[in-house]
């Protein structure tokens, strides 16, 4: 297990190394950059000697390996660079956005499991029941629903309804109760999308082992359904549940992203849109090396999550 | 009943404006006033309800309250003159805490074009040669640290602008360096500017601009190897407003200046306000939702709305007695043909294009006011604008006949050797503005129309520049904010070898080597009226129909705004940005 863990601690660098050389490059193969940003707005002036000195200020005139080298080099130093946009560095950005987004991210987790597993239970239970076809309706309307139109649809809701939105944010240090009223919504549009698949899932899975005979016989044994139901079928039919909720970590970071703009929650995904508007690429390749990570380790605590939920899997 | 029809109206507004407000220009034409002009518009927004006439009277306490506002890409940097800072917003925002050695006289009115008047300057004159420039300064002016302003502030201000090693903010101050050539401070009170061997008209323009303001000698200067600094975190400068808080990501927040030096006809304080709070707000949904729940006070031109969507998001907000759409004069537009390549090339053909777009259509059709095909704005230059007359008078500009214009175009593109007409080879670019794409839509329509077929590509903006550059377009569709209050705005952008459009490369064709010289010719004379003959001739030539440049013209875009914001002047270029005079009405406090 120890050697596994290892294994898989060692090949995270080089799979952040391979994602940075892929995010650094496909960046720069998009046509254009900041400075084409700021000229194409310019309006009424443009100089070719002040733009070649922007492009020089930033080290854009470089070759694409030097660039990368140069980022690299100081990377390894614990440098991420400083946005071309903003008068900020990235670990700056890091430091202010990402605690937003990982609330949002836990809150919408929390509400994902919340959701999508007791609802897959109670579909499989009821199957082909009317529960079992609102539930369904449910799921497949979290699935098929885009995120930015289901974010769209709670904030008309909420206008019709109370003539309000959440207004600017507000931190949960500086003010818990209007926070948690501003990340509420957004959190349940990504709790909803999120829960989704987990209650499809959720309810495949427990109708697979509810047909087992090792049911039959503890219904046989007259335990009570709620025993069965908990302690003998959803343990069993968790593994692969355990591996989506690690796989959800993906879907809340890219529903972030509009989610995040919609609800006016300055997080992580609202970094990343005003980042590509603006060919922010300092920011950029360090948002995504950070989300990059994220993602291994959810995927790593996935897999040792496995060996401890069920002692048959045993890591080499 | 009334919450559900409430619900499924709201959800039509937001999914309509989620698609970009229709995606068939055509079925937005058919469901759009097209009477509606400009001076219709702002006469209808401009009649005074109950509340204002009350609040008109002295008697009003028109202090106190804050202006709540949105901008979707909010201010880079603090510093105005930031290379970080591109686009329009810094100069937008940035103004309410900046002053200028001149400014425009407000309301702006369309009769007289722009009036300079005294702001950090009380008065100037000019050399017998034009090339001089003498500035009186306004004594006992307090920066807002406390310091007092004086000439060095003046002259650090424009030698950092003039410091060809210095990087700044492309937009409008660098173009100060094509013609500006020295500041030199006579006294503490007296500043004087030289502009070289030549006379500059464009000068005042220039420097009344909402993107040169004067900066603090003592925060800009710097020591050493860093000859100067930029001001952060926080904006410092004369203006009524007082920057408190900055982030370029979530938003802005001034304070009134309680010690600004403008007091108003009345001898009251100026501002009446207490501050101004910008948030920084990209999605347009959200911005919509805020304006119909009252935590924004007015929309602006960047949320792209069409008057049919204004109109719509008043009634939102309460109907027409809480809420009204001002028509705000905002950009110029431009359709710009690849004479590099076939079938642009041939003269013929570009001619066909002249006949094929009518622009009147684009402005009734979307944004139900708007000063179609001019070059020179008649409203900004009256006395440099050929009369509408004559304007017709050019076959391709008579846009009541525009089934005869097409029939033209058609047979021009025959006797260029196309007559079932041309599949374009290079894309059609446009821009992913959801207000640009259903006025473009409607010209790709009338091209097509006409025989010119293509594929329409709507690219961000960095790298519709990149295609632009290196020639991969058709046509291109341009759209620049109104900054240089100034007869030639039009054609700088979008007529001179000097032009932007395409980036820094010269656009030229047969034509612009006069052009160009008439251009410095204008520029270069300073009496008002001669120079104003010189700029018709002008607009006259550039209605060469080979030009490879065809002007769509001068947008007027549709601003909600909550009635209750009082004494909020739109005009063009960034008068909306200012709110000096502004007042809010108690239930917006």
């Amino acid at each position: 297990m120890t050697r596994y863990l290892m294994q898989r601690l060692l090949l995270m660098p080089v799979t952040l190394l391979l994602l940075s050389m892929l995010i650094f490059g496909m960046l720069r193969t998009i046509p254009g950059d900041v400075v084409d940003f700021l000229f194409d707005e310019a309006g009424t002036s443009a100089e070719a000697t002040l733009e070649h000195k922007i492009r020089a200020e930033y080290g854009l005139d470089r070759a694409i390996h030097i660039q990368y080298w140069d980022w690299l080099s100081h990377v390894v130093q614990g440098e991420f660079g400083h946005s071309f946009r903003y008068n900020k560095s990235a670990t700056d950005v890091l430091k202010e956005r990402f605690p937003r987004s990982l609330q949002l991210m836990v809150m919408g987790i929390i509400g994902a499991v919340g959701i999508g597993i007791p609802l897959g239970i109670l579909s499989a239970r009821h199957a082909d029941s009317w529960i079992d076809h609102v539930t369904r309706v449910f799921a497949i309307g979290g699935l098929s629903t885009p995120s930015f139109v289901v974010a769209a649809v709670v904030l008309v809701i909420l206008i019709a309804l109370f003539d309000w939105i959440p207004p600017n944010f507000v931190s949960f240090t500086s003010d818990p109760i209007e926070n948690l009223k501003i990340t509420i919504f957004p959190a349940i549009v990504l709790a909803y999308v999120a829960a989704a698949p987990l209650m499809r899932l959720t309810r495949s899975q427990m109708l697979e082992v509810l047909s087992q005979d090792y049911i039959r016989t503890a219904r046989a044994k007259g335990l009570s359904e709620r025993v069965v139901l908990v302690r003998h079928a959803l343990k069993n039919a968790m593994l692969p549940i355990i591996t989506v909720i690690g796989l959800l970590v993906e879907r809340l970071i890219s529903g972030s992203v509009i989610v995040e703009l919609v609800f006016g929650v300055p997080g992580m995904g609202a970094a990343l849109v005003d980042a590509v508007g603006n060919r922010d690429y300092p920011i950029l390749q360090f948002l995504v090396i950070v989300i990059g990570t994220v993602i291994l380790a959810a995927n790593l605590l996935v897999d040792l999550a496995y060996a401890w939920l069920d002692p048959r899997v045993r890591y080499t | 009943m009334r919450k559900l029809l409430t619900i499924g109206l709201t959800l039509a507004l937001v999914f309509s404006f989620a698609c970009g407000g229709g995606d068939d220009a055509s079925e937005t034409a058919t469901t759009t006033s097209s009477e509606t002009s400009a001076t219709a518009q702002a006469k209808a927004a401009a009649q005074p309800t109950k509340e204002e006439k009350t609040a008109s009277s002295p008697s009003v306490n028109r202090s106190g309250g804050i202006l709540l506002r949105s901008d979707p890409f909010g201010v880079p940097h603090s510093d105005p003159y930031s290379s970080k800072n591109g686009g329009a917003s810094p100069g937008w925002y940035l103004s309410s805490a900046h002053n200028r050695l001149v400014e425009y006289a407000k309301p702006f009115n369309p009769t007289e074009g722009p009036v300079f008047v005294p702001s950090l300057a009380t008065d100037w004159n000019v050399s017998d040669d034009g090339t001089e420039w003498t500035f009186n300064l306004r004594p006992g002016v307090q920066w807002h640290d406390g310091e007092t302003f004086d000439s060095a502030d003046v002259v650090a201000t424009f030698e950092r602008i003039l410091d060809p090693d210095q990087a700044i903010s492309p937009r409008v101050a660098v173009g100060l360096r094509k013609f500006l050539k020295s500041v030199t401070a006579v006294d503490d009170d007296t500043v004087v500017f030289n502009t070289g061997d030549e006379p500059s008209a464009v000068f005042l323009s220039y420097i009344a601009n909402w993107y040169v303001p004067i900066s603090p000698d003592h925060l800009i200067r710097g020591s050493g190897e860093e000859k100067w600094n930029f001001i952060e975190p926080l904006s410092v400068g004369t203006g009524p407003f007082i920057m408190k808080e900055h982030d370029p990501t979530t938003g802005i927040t001034f304070e009134r200046n309680p010690n600004y030096w403008q007091k108003d006809d009345e001898g009251n304080q100026l501002p009446y306000m207490d501050g101004i709070n910008v948030t920084v707000e990209k999605d347009r949904t959200r911005v919509i939702a805020k304006f119909v729940t009252g935590q924004v006070h007015m929309t602006n031109p960047f949320y792209g709305l069409s008057v049919e969507e204004a109109e719509a998001l008043v009634d939102q907000a309460g109907g027409k007695d809480k809420a009204v759409v001002y028509p705000q004069a905002h950009g110029f537009f431009y359709l710009m043909m690849n004479k590099d390549l076939p079938p642009f090339d041939n003269p013929k053909v570009r001619e066909a294009v002249h006949y094929a777009v009518n622009q009147q259509e684009m402005f009734d059709k979307v944004l139900g006011a708007g000063i179609a095909g001019r070059w020179v704005n008649p409203e900004m230059a009256p006395e440099a604008a050929i009369s509408a007359e004559e304007f017709k008078g050019f076959a391709w500009n008579d846009f009541g006949n525009h089934s005869a214009n097409v029939g033209k175009a058609k047979s021009l593109l025959a006797e260029a050797g196309h007559p079932d007409g041309i599949d374009l080879a290079q894309p059609i670019l446009t821009s992913r503005f959801p207000l640009f794409e259903n006025m473009y839509g409607i010209v790709v329509d009338q091209l097509r129309e006409a025989g010119f077929r293509g594929e329409t590509q709507a690219p961000e903006s960095a790298v519709s520049r990149q295609m632009a550059l290196d020639g991969q377009f058709s046509y291109l569709f341009g759209a620049r904010g109104v900054t240089l209050l100034d007869a030639t705005n039009g054609i700088i952008l979008g007529a001179t070898s000097f032009a932007p459009a395409v980036g820094s490369k010269p656009y030229a064709w047969e034509g612009q080597a006069k052009v160009d010289a008439l251009y410095q010719t204008a520029n270069r004379t300073l009496d008002a009226q001669s120079r104003g003959m010189i700029l018709k001739d002008l607009e006259r030539f550039l209605q060469s129909p080979d030009l490879p440049v065809i002007p769509i013209g001068w947008t007027i875009q549709s601003i909600p705004t909550y009635r209750c914001v009082q004494n909020w002047i739109p005009g063009p270029g960034n008068f909306g940005q200012e709110h000096t005079v502004t007042w809010l009405l108690p239930e917006c406090r």
